[in-house]
């Protein structure tokens, strides 16, 4: 079973920067990575490709500062919604921490176009939303 | 009945164009009601207005104001009122009438007065009018519903409280008073020439002088002084209110603290609140998960159904791994050595590698691995799987919080900006203030005191002299008939003094016993309140039960009009020749206890009572509460297409 290794560290891309800084800012997310792996969450429930181009920025962090739930969550949902997905399943965990940061890329994309002329808020009440979101589909 | 109304007609008066006509009915004990219905607008209080000017007159703009607009459109140049009634026992007619000349767009109305008793028209028309009515008494007897405030002053001007003693007959005690000082001052004139220059008279003469001017100065400092009592009193009372003022301001003050700590509250709640949604928004991305999560948890319980075989290799594994991780005995109790130890791992690893093989061609994880990920999936969905209620449930307490925060930054705002230039150092100097008047009250009250006995010895003294001087005329011819009729002139003034004096404060009395009467009959607080005090100018007091006065303004509208018509019946059956009343939109703000009350003391009034009352003042089931007293009743009718206002009487 693949896992996170812990001399990895995520990854965002540049172009994405600006928007995850603000969201920090405004305390929406408390750190750039949890903006990250809800736009990998985000990406994997609305069946999006992991983002290919773009210019990788090192966010710093290790896996190991993530709570336990969060790393297994990734690591029993990612190689099966690869498989899914007909994506090359990763077999190593370098491998498996870039799937996991693409996709973050990926879902906060979409969620840029989605939130970027929404207030806090409107953000906050957005994601909070998703339960009912998920009882829709 | 001394005064009742018989007849009323207007011409070209306001909204009733040419000329209405009113014929009062008689009206009989306990039946004095004379109700005139009218919606708003149609013409009520144009009636109130055309009893008003028929008695006093009005300026030149209302003159014109109260021209009704068709007939002075018609060319028609002129508009009257004019009323017939019954004074002690004569027919008497006053009409009041107003010609117009125009000059292009202006007009002018010189006003006609004339006052017919029994058939003979009378001089001094306006005069004889003022004395049944006086001008500054219309209030009390016109009774407007919608200028109640009025009616709750603090102080009356010096003309209303002459009027109100001319309506109780106080004058004419004053007339004789002022009649018997003149007879006096000539009787004393004559003794004085009698008596001629020089001798012992001319002596107690000069003496009487002095007294008289000693007096004189004496009456002058106690009107200067009654003066400064009055300007204190009402600069006390000024600052009485003001002192209101700033116990309010105090309650805010403490309100504002109270709000402040509310604030501070709110505060850590919403702090609270915004940990939880954050820490809601952390997990989020667990909750975009959970589909996926409840999917290979079915998966996996699925895969769980592993081949016999390998089944059986990884229990095997799972004995291996137990006996090394043992490091005690053998299960058979033989104690494992190292070369054994050795054994069982080289074991291990063929049961191991052998197992994996097996996985790879069965392409089913072992059981352990299954049900560790089976546990991890579990345990999250059931951490998290019952959704974001939670979170919901968070943003509407935040939005809930921050509403209420908003409410209360604006409450605070709000009281700071009432309490800005209230500082405490003003309100300190408020009451010392306060004190210093009281006690410059305190001195003048002295000072009157004192003035007071001087005044009487005076008197005594002066009394002493002229008696002196009565002795030296008494022995002198025609010197006996003048002071007995001195003597006889001096007692009647005295007494009359007396009968004054008792006479203002037996009225005042009087007025105050009736309209506490009235007043604790209709009040809804008879419980707190306890007696209504008519002062010195004829302006009220309600007092409590405990003896202390309310101030007038923070009585309720009702509660002022309540307070107004106990004054003015208490006035009405006071007076000398009562007056017919007329109250427009009497009960406006009385609620319907109050209303109800009113209606049962209005049949006790000796007089006509006219009402000009809408449907809101006279609801129909309260009329038929007041049908036996009922003398007569009208309804103010209004074609519309004419603009035109007319009087019926209901049958």
């Amino acid at each position: 079973m693949i896992k996170f290794a812990d001399q990895d560290r995520f990854f965002i891309s540049e172009d994405l920067m600006g928007f995850a800084d603000k969201q920090v800012e405004e305390k929406i997310f408390e750190t750039r990575v949890d903006f990250l792996l809800y736009g990998a969450a985000y990406a994997i429930k609305n069946n999006l490709s992991p983002a290919k181009s773009f210019q990788r920025h090192d966010l710093g962090m290790r896996p190991s500062s993530l709570p336990e739930e969060f790393r297994a969550s990734f690591e029993l949902i990612v190689p099966a919604y690869c498989e899914d997905m007909s994506l090359p399943v990763p077999s190593e965990p370098k491998e498996f921490m870039s799937v996991v940061c693409c996709l973050g890329i990926e879902g906060g994309r979409k969620l840029y176009e989605d939130w970027k002329a929404m207030s806090r808020s409107q953000i906050m009440k957005k994601i909070i939303d998703i339960d009912s979101d998920l009882k829709e589909n | 009945m001394s005064f009742t109304f018989k007849k009323l007609t207007l011409n070209n008066w306001r909204c009733y164009e040419g000329t209405i006509t009113l014929d009062f009915p008689e009206i009989g004990p306990e039946k004095n009601l004379i109700v005139v219905n009218g919606i708003n607008g149609f013409g009520k209080t144009s009636l109130l207005k055309s009893l008003k000017f028929l008695f006093h007159g009005s300026g030149k703009d209302e003159i014109l104001e109260a021209w009704n607009e068709a007939s002075r459109n018609r060319g028609e140049k002129n508009l009257s009122v004019s009323m017939e009634f019954m004074h002690d026992g004569s027919l008497c007619k006053i009409i009041r009438e107003v010609e117009f000349k125009t000059r292009g767009n202006t007009a002018l109305g010189s006003e006609k007065l004339t006052l017919i008793m029994n058939g003979n028209e009378r001089d001094q028309a306006a005069d004889k009018i003022a004395q049944w009515l006086p001008t500054d008494v219309q209030q009390f007897v016109f009774f407007d519903g919608a200028e109640i405030s009025r009616y709750a002053k603090k102080q009356h001007d010096q003309g209303v409280k002459d009027a109100i003693e001319r309506v109780l007959g106080i004058p004419a005690i004053r007339n004789l008073r002022t009649d018997l000082e003149r007879f006096v001052e000539k009787l004393e004139e004559e003794q004085e020439t009698l008596l001629g220059v020089g001798g012992k008279s001319q002596s107690l003469r000069e003496e009487i002088d002095d007294l008289e001017a000693l007096d004189q100065k004496y009456k002058e400092d106690k009107n200067t002084f009654l003066e400064q009592k009055s300007g204190i009193e009402e600069t006390l009372s000024d600052l009485e209110k003001e002192a209101t003022k700033i116990e309010v301001i105090e309650v805010e003050r403490k309100g504002l603290l109270d709000k402040k700590a509310r604030r501070a509250d709110l505060q850590t709640q919403l702090s609270e609140i915004e940990n939880q949604i954050s820490q809601y928004i952390r997990n989020a991305p667990l909750y975009l998960l959970l589909p996926k999560l409840r999917g290979i948890e079915t998966k996996f319980k699925a895969k769980v159904q592993i081949p016999p075989r390998q089944d059986k290799w990884e229990k095997l594994e799972v004995v291996l791994k137990e006996l090394i991780e043992r490091d005690e005995n053998c299960l058979c109790g033989r104690e494992i050595d190292d070369e054994s130890e050795r054994h069982l791992k080289e074991e291990l690893s063929t049961v191991h590698s052998t197992l994996e093989q097996m996985k790879v061609q069965s392409g089913i994880p072992g059981k352990s691995e299954i049900m560790g990920k089976l546990i991890a999936v579990s345990q999250i969905i059931s951490r998290f799987g019952d959704g974001l209620s939670g979170g919901n449930q968070a943003m509407g307490k935040r939005a809930s919080l921050n509403l209420r925060l908003d409410e209360i930054e604006k409450d605070i705002n709000d009281i700071n900006a009432k309490l800005e230039g209230h500082e405490l150092v003003e309100i300190q100097e408020l009451f010392r203030q306060k004190a210093d008047l009281k006690s410059r009250l305190e001195e003048v009250h002295e000072k009157l005191g004192s003035l007071k006995e001087n005044m009487q010895k005076n008197a005594d003294d002066l009394r002493d002299k002229k008696r002196g001087l009565d002795q030296i005329t008494i022995n002198m011819e025609q010197g006996k008939i003048l002071v007995k009729k001195l003597d006889i002139a001096r007692r009647s003034l005295a007494a009359i003094e007396a009968l004054l004096e008792r006479a203002i404060k037996e009225k005042r009395e009087q007025i105050e016993h009736l309209a506490t009467d009235v007043f604790t009959s209709i009040t809804n607080k008879p419980d707190e309140y306890s007696r209504v005090r008519v002062k010195e100018d004829y302006t009220l007091d309600v007092i409590r039960k405990d003896g202390t006065s309310i101030d007038n303004t923070k009585l309720s509208s009702g509660e002022k009009e309540v307070l107004a018509y106990s004054f003015i019946t208490a006035l009405n059956r006071s007076s000398i020749t009562p007056v017919p009343f007329v109250m427009d939109t009497p009960f406006g703000h009385l609620d319907g206890i109050h209303r109800e009350k009113l209606l049962k003391n209005l049949p006790g009034l000796e007089v006509q009572v006219f009402l000009l009352a809408t449907d809101r003042d006279l609801p129909l089931n309260e009329r038929d509460k007041i049908d036996a007293s009922l003398a007569g009743e009208f309804e103010i009718k209004r074609d519309q297409a004419a603009a035109r206002s007319y009087i019926e009487e209901v049958k």
